[in-house]
């Protein structure tokens, strides 16, 4: 009979879609604290700027050791002042950060911070750019050249040492300021949109680089985009955030097994949710506020007259 | 121009006083450029004294220079001094100030400080606007130089143009003022060209040919 087939098909379509939902919400699961110190720790952190903008109230973050976090969220929403502040570039106006135990004073190459430009010194080959931080480290002249040497062979530019940064393309230059951020070794990499500027190709090539690179060492990196899927293909937690002011709205964790595939349909389903959430977001910041309580209307007092003043000209003919 | 002789001799006393003058005011200049960029008291203090003296024809530190150092070398290679040491100075100092923040930014996290960094980030970033200025401090040390050596007559080309005037020799004048047009042309054109070039290009601010 046919509406037993109809009805097994409605069956298994829904079966389909409550496994999807709850497939997807295994996948991408509110974060839960850990236990043992943070390696950075963000209390209560704000920041105001001059103009009177808040940018960021109330962070309230934990990094623990290994971990790859994402800051998510759209432009404005105070994530690169967060990740300025983590790097000791800016002082927040409120609040404390503490990295590996100790308050964030100032920038360092224990925090190297890559920026959305690859700020490689013009004047400097490849790897001379990759050299000079070591040098000012400490390490020897041959120290340094093969250490530099090892790591640019790591992001793919091997033969290109002699080359100045603006004979480069900009994927390779990122390439160089990669190799030149973890060469130096920092305990924590910080990362401002480093891909954004590339085009889509690009991009995906080194997204798999950095997969590829991070699943080696396992070092703690803290990365903002405003990119969903990136986020997702990339980080161990997305901590979605939202502007004006800046906040964060959650904190998950996911779970999809590495290395993964942009074109995941997980992936792709969870970028989905997590815009929809950053879109409710969003309006509900650009609402007007809710109109402050009204007073009670005293009931006693004289009613408010029902009818304006009649100005109306007198009816032609009426006695003047 | 059978003065051959005096001439060579001429050229090397000029040039020497010259070479003297200038390496001096640059090595005064660049430090000092870059501390007012780089310290806002002292910006504050002397930015606006190397404005104000800058606008004071180089000849007019002469008769303060014969006063002070009476009428000899130091006299001369004074005024080349002050001739170019302004323009170096402020040359400098706009160099380092344009230099692109996030280079400066990229230091700091990179872990990039002291000596290594004015010698090894400031002064290579601002290298471009450098080199501009001591182009413009070469071409005051020379017209200082020449205006002093005019004035004050003892030896060098400035003299030559004189005995060639006091003895109505045109010229001589005339041979003398070529001689110091090709000189001037030839540091100019040839040196300093080939170093902005080769800086230009490393830096990467040539346009492809």
């Amino acid at each position: 009979m046919p509406w037993v087939h109809i009805g097994r098909a409605m069956w298994s379509d829904l079966g389909q879609r409550l496994r999807e939902r709850l497939g997807a919400k295994r996948l991408l699961v509110p974060s839960v604290r850990r236990a043992g110190p943070a390696k950075i720790a963000v209390k209560r952190v704000a920041h105001t700027f001059r103009n009177e903008v808040v940018a960021l109230k109330d962070v309230d973050i934990d990094v623990h050791h290994g971990e790859f976090v994402c800051l998510l969220g759209p432009s404005g929403c105070g994530k690169s002042t967060l990740l300025y502040a983590l790097a000791g570039l800016m002082t927040p106006s409120g609040g404390h950060i503490t990295v590996d135990g100790e308050e964030v004073s100032g920038p360092g190459p224990d925090r190297v911070l890559m920026f959305q430009e690859a700020a490689l010194f013009p004047w400097q080959t490849v790897l001379q750019n990759c050299t000079f931080p070591l040098r000012a480290r400490g390490l020897s002249r041959r120290e340094a050249d093969g250490r530099a040497r090892e790591f640019i062979y790591l992001v793919q530019l091997s033969g290109f040492e002699d080359l100045l940064p603006h004979q480069l393309s900009g994927g390779m230059r990122m390439r160089v300021s990669l190799a030149r951020a973890l060469a130096l070794d920092p305990s924590v990499l910080l990362m401002d949109e480093p891909f954004g500027a590339l085009d889509a190709q690009t991009r995906s090539q080194m997204h798999e680089l950095l997969q590829s690179i991070w699943m080696r060492d396992r070092k703690t990196v803290v990365f903002v985009t405003h990119n969903v899927r990136e986020a997702l293909v990339l980080g161990d937690r997305v901590i979605v955030m939202a502007g004006r002011p800046g906040r964060v709205l959650q904190d998950l964790e996911v779970r999809i097994p590495r290395p993964r595939d942009p074109d995941d349909e997980d992936i792709v389903a969870l970028s989905r949710r997590i815009r929809d959430a950053l879109g409710r977001a969003q309006a509900a910041s650009s609402e007007t506020p809710p109109p402050l309580a009204k007073e009670p209307r005293d009931e006693t007092a004289d009613p408010v007259p029902a009818r304006i003043p009649d100005r109306s000209p007198p009816p032609v003919g009426a006695g003047l | 121009m059978a003065r051959d002789g005096s001439l060579v001799a001429a050229v090397l006393r000029s040039m020497g006083r010259l070479a003297q003058g200038y390496f001096l005011s640059a090595a005064i200049g660049l430090p000092l450029g870059v501390l007012i960029a780089r310290r806002e008291g002292i910006r504050l203090a002397l930015r606006p004294v190397v404005l104000g003296l800058q606008a004071l024809p180089s000849i007019c530190w002469l008769p303060l220079a014969i006063l002070w150092f009476g009428l000899s070398e130091q006299a001369i290679v004074f005024v080349v001094v002050m001739g170019s040491l302004l323009a170096i100075t402020i040359a400098t100092e706009d160099g380092v100030m344009s230099v692109d923040p996030l280079l400066m930014r990229a230091s700091g996290t990179l872990g990039i400080r002291g000596w290594r960094f004015y010698a090894g980030v400031l002064v290579p970033a601002a290298l471009p606007g450098i080199v501009t200025g001591l182009k413009l401090g070469w071409s005051f040390a020379w017209r200082a130089l020449m205006a002093g050596e005019l004035l004050f007559v003892a030896g060098g080309l400035g003299q030559l143009l004189q005995q060639g005037r006091e003895v109505l020799d045109a010229s001589q004048v005339l041979g003398v003022m070529v001689c110091i047009v090709l000189l001037g042309a030839l540091v100019d054109q040839v040196l300093f060209r080939f170093v902005e070039v080769r800086v230009r290009s490393r830096w990467g601010l040539m346009e492809a040919v």
